[in-house]
């Protein structure tokens, strides 16, 4: 492996334009999970974050991360490529952002999720909530539905998303940012 | 002397030495940042064996790994163990345990041995 | 929100699992111990190299990353973590002042230009002192363990001018054997 690699320098470069602190790149599987909920939770403990913070953090990546691992079909064109975790440190937030490949039927189902839930205020996300769980559709939006709203109500911020297209006739990169103040306003 | 006793953590090995089973022993895996600290007391009651005349003393190690900074205390340790040694008040017996698998901490073993004047047993587990 | 999968693919390219970028302070280090040990407990590698591959990480980010606690919002250090066909390699950078560098830059000269055994030499005799050891004993205690734990499939790479922007990237290979 080249020293002077290029792809190096830009993941270096990026991090820092990005103020990235971990990026995990690779299989997702119950051990990886914990391990990357427990460096977070070791990284946050050092930093002197609150409590009720770091509790939100961790509450969140649970759901992006297993939402990963959930949805790890084991189909050779989803394979092209893989998922990642990224962690971010900015001044007065963190943000977790991950990346999964999502099947283009699944696309406009979490679109529409998403936006519902950015729309909405505490108040009404609560009650959605509520409906959601009473209706408990599982199947129908794959959990995935309970879970955006959970982490919209965790985050107190916009959820960020987008598509990239990859080589695959079936699938899409989706990527995902949630975004978590280091002060609880 | 007291029997010293310090619990394991994640970076630093348990430390059990009995003057009543006359057994020294070092387990687990030492790793700390400030290895001066963690080994202070270690030194210290080493340092008072060599003054007190008990007997014959055993140290035995189950270490599976040590960063450089804790292989020079280890070097430390064993060079008071071979001024106890030849002190004239205890003797010691050092028996290194290691993962018979783990060639690189046999090696190590082996260096220390060649490097303190004291009765040496390495064995591989 | 391109740089994510930017970072996925170049991630992936050169097969690098982890990339961590921080200030290596004592807290933060455990947690990259832990998380790096979970990264090759899955494998089915021999004790020692497993051994090798986590002593390498330990003597980087104790010994060469920056861990400056009085900087901490810095974050000056990188290491990353890929999975080659035949080992894995550990890479490590670390910003440096001229000083440091000026250091460094000898002391990797000194000990890439030694055998193994000449490594062991100097390694018996750094520890051998009966003083505390000093910062520089300290880094070059680190580098040759890596060295000889590599068996010498070491490169490294001084990076920017001399100055603040000084960076040392030192790429360590660790064969399955």
């Amino acid at each position: 492996m080249a020293l002077m690699d290029t792809s190096l320098k830009q993941i270096h470069s990026i991090m820092n334009d990005e103020n990235a602190v971990l990026i995990y790149s690779g299989e997702f599987n119950q051990d990886i999970v914990k391990s990357m909920l427990s460096y977070t939770e070791g990284k946050l403990e050092s930093s002197g974050i609150d409590d009720l913070v770091r509790k939100k953090i961790f509450n969140v990546m649970v759901e992006q991360l297993q939402n990963i691992t959930k949805h790890q079909y084991t189909d050779e064109e989803k394979q092209v490529v893989q998922p990642c975790f990224i962690l971010i440190e900015q001044e007065n937030f963190y943000n977790l952002v991950t990346g999964n490949p999502i099947h283009i039927d699944t696309i406009q189902m979490v679109k529409d999720r998403i936006d519902q839930v950015n729309g909405l205020n505490a108040e009404e996300l609560k009650a959605l909530y509520k409906q959601a769980r009473l209706n408990s559709r599982i199947s129908e939006v794959g959990g995935a539905g309970l879970g955006f709203i959970d982490v919209a109500r965790k985050t107190e911020n916009k959820l960020e998303y987008a598509f990239f297209d990859i080589e695959s006739a079936n699938y899409k990169y989706f990527t995902l940012k949630t975004q978590i103040n280091k002060i609880i306003q | 002397m007291e029997h010293l006793i310090i619990d394991k953590t994640d970076d630093t090995p348990s430390i059990d030495f009995n003057p009543t089973s006359r057994e020294l022993k070092i387990s687990g895996r030492s790793l700390p940042e400030d290895v001066t600290t963690f080994y202070a007391p270690v030194l210290e009651w080493l340092d008072e064996l060599e003054e007190s005349p008990v007997g014959e003393f055993k140290f035995i190690v189950n270490l599976e790994y040590f960063n450089t900074a804790s292989s020079k205390l280890i070097l430390d340790i064993l060079m008071r163990l071979e001024d106890i040694h030849t002190g004239g008040n205890n003797t010691i017996e050092i028996v290194w345990n290691y993962d018979k698998r783990d060639t690189d901490m046999e090696e190590a073993a082996e260096e220390y041995s060649e490097l303190v004047e004291v009765p040496f047993q390495i064995v591989g587990i | 929100m391109e740089y994510t999968y930017t970072l996925q693919k170049l991630m992936a390219e050169s097969n690098y699992l982890l990339a961590i970028r921080d200030n290596f302070e004592s807290l933060l280090s455990k947690s990259v111990f832990s998380i790096v040990e979970s990264q090759i407990s899955n494998d089915n590698l021999d004790v020692n190299i497993k051994n090798r591959i986590f002593s390498v990480v330990v003597e980087c980010v104790q010994n060469i990353c920056s861990n400056d606690k009085a900087h901490s919002t810095s974050k000056n250090s990188i290491l990353l973590l890929n999975k080659v066909e035949l080992g894995h390699n550990i890479v490590v950078g670390t910003k440096l002042n001229t000083e440091r560098k000026n250091r460094l830059e000898q002391i990797l000269t000194e000990i890439s230009t030694s055998s193994i055994d000449e490594l062991k030499i100097k390694r018996k005799n750094i520890i051998s002192t009966r003083a505390t050891l000093e910062e520089s004993q300290k880094e070059e205690l680190a580098l040759i363990d890596m060295f000889i734990r590599s068996t010498g499939k070491v490169k490294y790479y001084f990076q920017g001018e001399d100055g603040n922007d000084c960076f040392l990237i030192i790429e360590i290979e660790i064969s399955n054997n």
